[in-house]
This record gives C-alpha cells, sequence and structure tokens, in this order.
C-alpha cells in the first residue's frame, strides 16, 4: 500500500433501494488541497460524510494512514482526521472562544494546554481569519458567515493533518471566501491536507491542487483543475448555462454564469 | 464578554442557600422546631445514634428524623434528579425547552401506576406503586429507543415522533384501565398524578438514592460531550465523539433520574423544564456548570415549593406538584412575552 494520507477504495452507499454513491476511489498525499467539485444533488456532502465516518459506508473502504477509518477509536480518528459540516447551528449562546476552544478537546493528555495557552492560540486563529474583532460576542448572535468563519476556526485549532471541509465558502462574502481558502491554502503548504467540497468553479479552480469531478454519485473527472473543468465537461454538466474561459492573469478555467 | 462567569464564590452561595432552606424545611411546620435544637439533635444522632436522640428530644427526634429529614431527603433527590435529567434532555435534544418527558418516561410511569392501582398491589404493599411507575418508565423509554432506532442511527426527531405516539397509545390504554377501576381506586391514581412529598419514610428512598447517586455522577462526567453535541452531530463526531454511544448513554442516563424521581414523588412537572432553562441563563451554557447548578436549583426549587405547598393552606397541605405547575405555567407565560419581545427563548 502506498503512503497516501486518505486513501479511499470503492466506496459506495445506499439509501433504501438508491444508490447515492458509487465505487469511489480516490486517495490524498500530505501537502494536497483536493477539490470535490459537482452539481447539486451529485452526491458531494454524502461523500463527505461517509470519508469523515459519520455515515457508515455500504461497500469499499476508508484508509487513513494505511489504517482503516472504523477500526480507529473516535478520539484518535479525530486527531487525524478534523472535519466541518455543511451545517452546523450551535443550539445555546456559547461564546466564539468557547466555542473554538472545543477544538481542543481531542488534545492527547501529554499535549493539554494551559487555559491561557488555549485563549491565546484561539486569538492568533481568529485573528489570522480576520474575525478577532467576534471573540466576545456569542455564536447565537452570528451571521451565517461569521458562524462558519468561528466553525473554520475550530476546524483550525483541533490541528489534525487532513481536513475535511463540506461547503465551507458557501455563507461567504467574496472577501471572506477568500481569506478562509487562503489560509487553508496556507496549511497545506506547510504540510496539512485537505479535502474540500464546494460548488464555485472559480475558486476550486484557483486554490486546489487537484479537483475531483462528481456527478450522480460517481467520479466523472479527476486531475489537475484546467483538466478536470474542460468545456466539454461544463458543457455535460451545464449544458449552454454557463461560458468557460479563462483567467487573465492565472491562465486557470473560469465558469461564469450568462444572461441569454 | 458573556455576562455569565461563575466562580466558585457562586457555587459556595448556592450551597450556603440550600443548607440554609434545608433547615429552615426542617424546623418550619404545625410545631415549630428551632434550628438549634435541630443542630444538636442531628449532633446527639451522630454521636449516640437514635436512642440517644430520642432520650434527649423526644418530640423533635420523632418529628424530624421520621417525618421531615425523610421528606426533605425526597425533595432533594427528586429535585436534583428532575433538574438533572432536563439539562441532559435539553442539551440532547438541542432544545432550551425540552422536557423529560419527551422521552416517555412520564406516560410510562402514569401505565405503571394505574397498573398497580388496579390489580390491587398498590393497596397490599405501598411499595408496588414506585416499582411499578419506574419498571413502566423504564419499559416505555426503552421501546421507544428501539422504535426510533430500528434502521442504522437513532435520530432524534424518530425519537420525538415515537414517543409522541408511544404518549397516546399509553395514556389511551391508560383511560381504558380507569373507566374499569373502582371510585377509591381512581382517586387514589388522581392524588398520586399530582405528584406530592407527604408520608415519605425512608424506605421509599432507599433504592432510588443510589441510583440518583451513581447516574448523576456519570452525567457531570458527560458535560464535555453535551457540550460537544451542543455543536450538532457531525460537528461532535469531527470532534471525536461516539456520538451514537453517548446518545444512548445520555437518553439512559435522563430515563433513569426522571424513572426514580417519579418513583420518589409521582410525576412533579415543569421542575425538569424550567430550572435548566433559568439556570442556563444565569451561568451560561458550558455544561460543566449548567449540570451541578441545575441539581442544587433543582433542589432549592422543590424545597420552596414543598415549602410553600405546607404553609399557603396550614394546616392543610397542598400537593407540591401543583405548586410547581402553577409556577412552571406562570414561567412558561413570562416566557412566550420575552419570546414575542426578543425573538429567542434560549
Amino acid at each position: 500500500m502506498s503512503s497516501d494520507l486518505l486513501k479511499v477504495s470503492g466506496l459506495g452507499y445506499k439509501a433504501g433501494a438508491k444508490t447515492l454513491l458509487n465505487d469511489i476511489s480516490f486517495s490524498i498525499n500530505a501537502g494536497e488541497l483536493v477539490g470535490i467539485i459537482g452539481p447539486n444533488g451529485a452526491g458531494k456532502s454524502t461523500l463527505m460524510k461517509c470519508v469523515s465516518g459519520f455515515q457508515g459506508i455500504s461497500s469499499g473502504d476508508v484508509f487513513i494512514k494505511q489504517q482503516t477509518l472504523t477500526t480507529l477509536p473516535h478520539l484518535e480518528r479525530a486527531r487525524h482526521l478534523s472535519y466541518l459540516p455543511q451545517y452546523s447551528e450551535a443550539a445555546f449562546p456559547f461564546s466564539v472562544m468557547e466555542t473554538i476552544a472545543l477544538g481542543f478537546h481531542v488534545k492527547q493528555q501529554s499535549q493539554i494546554m494551559s487555559a491561557k495557552a488555549i485563549a491565546q492560540q484561539t486569538t492568533e486563529t481568529l485573528t489570522l481569519l480576520g474575525i478577532a474583532h467576534l471573540q466576545d460576542r456569542l455564536v447565537t448572535e452570528l451571521s451565517g458567515g461569521e458562524k462558519q468563519l468561528v466553525n473554520f476556526a475550530r476546524l483550525l485549532v483541533q490541528d489534525a493533518p487532513l481536513m475535511l471541509l463540506d461547503e465551507p465558502t458557501a455563507s461567504l462574502d467574496i472577501g471572506h471566501e477568500s481569506q478562509l481558502m487562503n489560509v487553508l491554502y496556507q496549511a497545506c503548504q506547510k504540510g496539512k491536507s485537505a479535502l474540500v467540497a464546494i460548488h464555485n468553479l472559480n475558486t476550486a479552480a484557483e486554490f486546489c491542487d487537484r479537483l475531483i469531478l462528481v456527478n450522480q454519485g460517481e467520479i466523472m473527472a479527476e486531475g489537475k483543475p484546467n483538466d478536470v473543468l474542460t468545456k466539454d465537461n461544463i458543457a455535460y454538466l451545464y449544458q449552454d448555462l454557463v461560458v468557460v474561459s479563462q483567467h487573465p492573469r492565472s491562465g486557470n478555467t473560469i465558469v461564469s454564469p450568462y444572461k441569454r | 464578554m458573556p455576562f455569565y462567569r461563575v466562580t466558585s464564590v457562586q457555587m459556595l452561595l448556592s450551597v450556603v442557600l440550600f443548607l440554609g432552606l434545608f433547615f429552615l424545611y426542617l424546623s418550619l411546620g404545625a410545631i415549630h422546631i428551632p434550628i438549634v435544637d435541630i443542630l444538636d439533635l442531628l449532633k446527639s444522632y451522630l454521636i449516640g445514634g437514635r436512642e440517644l436522640a430520642l432520650k434527649e428530644q423526644p418530640l423533635a427526634s420523632a418529628i424530624v428524623l421520621h417525618i421531615r429529614l425523610p421528606r426533605a431527603c425526597a425533595a432533594i433527590l427528586a429535585g436534583g434528579a428532575l433538574a438533572l435529567a432536563g439539562a441532559c434532555t435539553q442539551g440532547l435534544f438541542k432544545n432550551p425547552l425540552a422536557s423529560p418527558d419527551v422521552l416517555g418516561v412520564s406516560s410510562g410511569s402514569s401505565f405503571g401506576a394505574v397498573l398497580a392501582i388496579v390489580t390491587g398491589l398498590s393497596v397490599m404493599d405501598p411499595m408496588w406503586l414506585p416499582v411499578f411507575t419506574t419498571v413502566g418508565a423504564l419499559v416505555a423509554a426503552g421501546l421507544i429507543y428501539v422504535l426510533a432506532s430500528r434502521h442504522s442511527s437513532t435520530q432524534i426527531l424518530f425519537l420525538i415522533l415515537t414517543g409522541l405516539a408511544l404518549s397516546s397509545l399509553l395514556g389511551g390504554a391508560r383511560m381504558g384501565l380507569l373507566l374499569m377501576a373502582q371510585q377509591y381506586e381512581m382517586s387514589q391514581f388522581v392524588f398520586w398524578a399530582m405528584g406530592g412529598l407527604d408520608g415519605r419514610v425512608w424506605s421509599q428512598l432507599m433504592w432510588p438514592a443510589p441510583i440518583i447517586a451513581i447516574v448523576s455522577v456519570l452525567l457531570l462526567r458527560e458535560s464535555r460531550s453535551l457540550n460537544l453535541l451542543a455543536l450538532g452531530e457531525e460537528s461532535a463526531h469531527g470532534l471525536g465523539l461516539n456520538v451514537r454511544k453517548t446518545r444512548f448513554k445520555l437518553l439512559m442516563f435522563a430515563t433513569l433520574l426522571t424513572a426514580m424521581s417519579i418513583a420518589i414523588a409521582g410525576p412533579i412537572g415543569f421542575i425538569g423544564l424550567m430550572v435548566p432553562h433559568l439556570v442556563r441563563l444565569i451561568v451560561g451554557p458550558a455544561h460543566e456548570k449548567l449540570l451541578p447548578f441545575s441539581a442544587i436549583f433543582g433542589v432549592i426549587f422543590l424545597l420552596i415549593c414543598d415549602l410553600l405547598g405546607r404553609w399557603i393552606i396550614a394546616p392543610n397541605e397542598l400537593k407540591v406538584g401543583i405548586i410547581t405547575s402553577f409556577i412552571g405555567g406562570c414561567y412558561f407565560i413570562g416566557l412566550i412575552i420575552r419570546f414575542q419581545r426578543k425573538g429567542n427563548l434560549a
């Protein structure tokens, strides 16, 4: 077996008689930022749930550092793999600091930090994301986008080598979307890895090292962004509803809606 | 920063409040016994046992040790257990107004109570009533869990819907049984259904007490898990929580605590809903603080309600369940007004 950080092999998932995912196989190496793209209902979120272990799978296997995901104790799994779901709404008015501090829950006994160190690292993470002004607020008072950034901050302090993020930028303005993706990109440059389900194809093309295009529960294409976001693939998925062009600076594919 | 930052001083103040109320509870009544005499009596009891206490203060000894102290202990156990069960249920269901009744425990215990009454067992030995209510509560909760988790994972929505369905079924069966019951049996059930602490004796507390103590300690150890669950089940999973196992444990804890409190005091409404909700507004949502403060304020609340029940129409008594329902109803109306003004209940 190779030294992949994450290896998904022949993963299938059925809900009743309906097959939602079929024979999904891919792997992620250390330092890679991989995007999962595809139209609504393609199975991106289901795939993220299955890879995170939250959803049981019907067939195939998920390996983390060559160990089967389901054989890892839960806390141990969370030390290797962090997961930011698409929807995460705090039920009670925890403070932003308290919410982020829950990310330290996974630390081993030998790594347990003082309250002061936790507060310091939490503040640093909030500053990194440009939301230091939120630190004294209650999470129930935040906007959807602010909540998502706070949840991302919690994912960062969890400090797992592999991060799974399901639509992390869905409710963010374009500035915060860029900021979050840049922080994620920098983390991967420093050796972390990330698998991100993402709707915005342009953001995916700009930041991801590799893209996996999922359609109707199966992998339709995989590779470098420009190899996946081809005119043929885009036309197949979105017909003539979008136009494909090239970014003037990076040369990346740009997919835009247009008025017919 | 949020306005709630609870220190150990506040916990100390709560304990002092509880102790003051506890001795007031032992002191007040048809026969007033000064707190100094109660302290002397307890000292004699601790040094020389019941014989010495009885010899030195026969009247106070009979009233305090045999009537008021077991009743106070019943209030402590039932009040603490109900408030803890409520805090646990609200955390588990991510709903600040959830009540342990959602778990179907109350309907199960009511059915058990009617069974014990119409079969005549409760007349043969009063111990049968709490036994039947406990078994009824546990069987109902178990059935709800099994029915709700038939397909892989237990979803909270299925638990609530199954609880509603089973409560309706058991409610119908209970009324059917009552229709065939004698009039004295019906009045016995009505008295039980009011919930009360009057006439409690030590033997009735013997088996619920250790269960409440053990489950309470186990629940306090799950504070962090409840905090993680408040983020949502997927997030909690991502943070290394075994969601399914934890949810099952918490359901069992809330069920056992509610069942034990019903065994002690019958169904007492609103404590499980109101006390944790109010405490959350004061100490914040972190369960490391919420659980112990809920327990102590549950005890304080039930002691006050029972004192009121003993005082309002003295020398007669009002059942404590009537007082808690009345206060709970007022609290609920207050919450609705607050919601209309502020737009949130938390």
